[in-house]
């Protein structure tokens, strides 16, 4: 006699797909919140040097290109000495009231092109160190 | 309502964000240069250092330091690490190295000897040309 196999019904097995979408919203989200959307869109052919070492991002950030146009927090600015105006007037907002003001808080970041002459850079830096800040000069490692 | 491209178009963003995220973490030197006058202090003193840089070339107490750009920089690291200035206080002004630039100079050259200075210790002082 022929055993009857019964045949098992096979059940549909169904993913519950809605929670990816919710999943990568949330992702979405946080990378938006955690990104940083800087000033920094200007073409420079940063120096490099084997002494250099890792740096934090600061807030402020003076950039000169390669032909000598120098941005003040991504802004075209005519000269130096409104460099030193922006550095002074930006650490006494970010410094106000602060009792114990350490280099970090005064940190400016520099990013300069390589080949910039120093009838250029150098007024800037001097306007940087007058405006009280504490230059973060930013360039690539050499290996 | 089909509601399947809704996570197509999410991840798509998402892809976007993770690839434009720049999470290069720049390289630099910190230097906070002295008030003007730690610097004439430090020209007062006999056997100062002190570096000038003229038309992409580097002097070392008037000395000049032949070579291309890598000797130049190594032989520079090499004075620099004799004054052990590391071994100094952090406010003591013999720490202040004077740096000053005439004629042609690229910034490349001038961040290499800045950098050169702060990595043996010493603090940039900028001398301006008169």
């Amino acid at each position: 006699m022929r055993q009857q196999r019964k045949k098992k019904r096979r059940v549909p097995i169904t993913v519950p797909l809605a929670s990816m979408g919710d999943i990568a919203f949330l992702l979405i989200i946080f990378f938006m919140v955690c990104s940083n959307f800087t000033k920094d869109n200007v073409p420079i052919d940063l120096p490099s040097s084997h002494d250099l070492e890792k740096l934090a991002e600061p807030p402020i950030s003076v950039m000169i290109d390669a032909e000598g146009q120098i941005y003040f927090q991504g802004a075209k600015v005519p000269d130096a000495q409104a460099v030193e105006w922006g550095v002074a007037a930006l650490l006494e907002k970010r410094n106000a009231g602060k009792t114990d003001v350490t280099p970090r808080d005064r940190a400016i970041k520099l990013k300069c092109d390589k080949a910039v002459d120093k009838s250029i850079f150098e007024p800037v830096i001097e306007a940087i160190a007058n405006g009280g800040g504490v230059v973060e000069a930013e360039g690539l490692e050499l290996q | 309502m089909p509601l399947a491209s809704f996570s197509d178009l999410a991840f798509l963003l998402l892809i976007y964000f993770i690839v434009a995220t720049t999470l290069v973490q720049p390289f630099g030197i910190t230097v906070d240069f002295p008030a003007g006058k730690k610097a004439t202090q430090q020209d007062e003193q006999e056997d100062a250092p002190r570096i000038n840089l003229k038309d992409n070339q580097v002097f070392y107490k008037d000395d000049l330091i032949a070579g291309d750009r890598a000797t130049v920089i190594d032989k520079l690291n090499a004075k620099l690490a004799g004054l052990n200035l590391a071994a100094m206080e952090a406010t003591d002004p013999k720490r202040v190295v004077p740096l000053e630039a005439a004629g042609k100079v690229d910034y490349d050259l001038y961040l290499q000897v800045m950098a050169s200075i702060s990595a043996a210790g010493g603090q940039v002082g900028i001398i301006q040309e008169q």
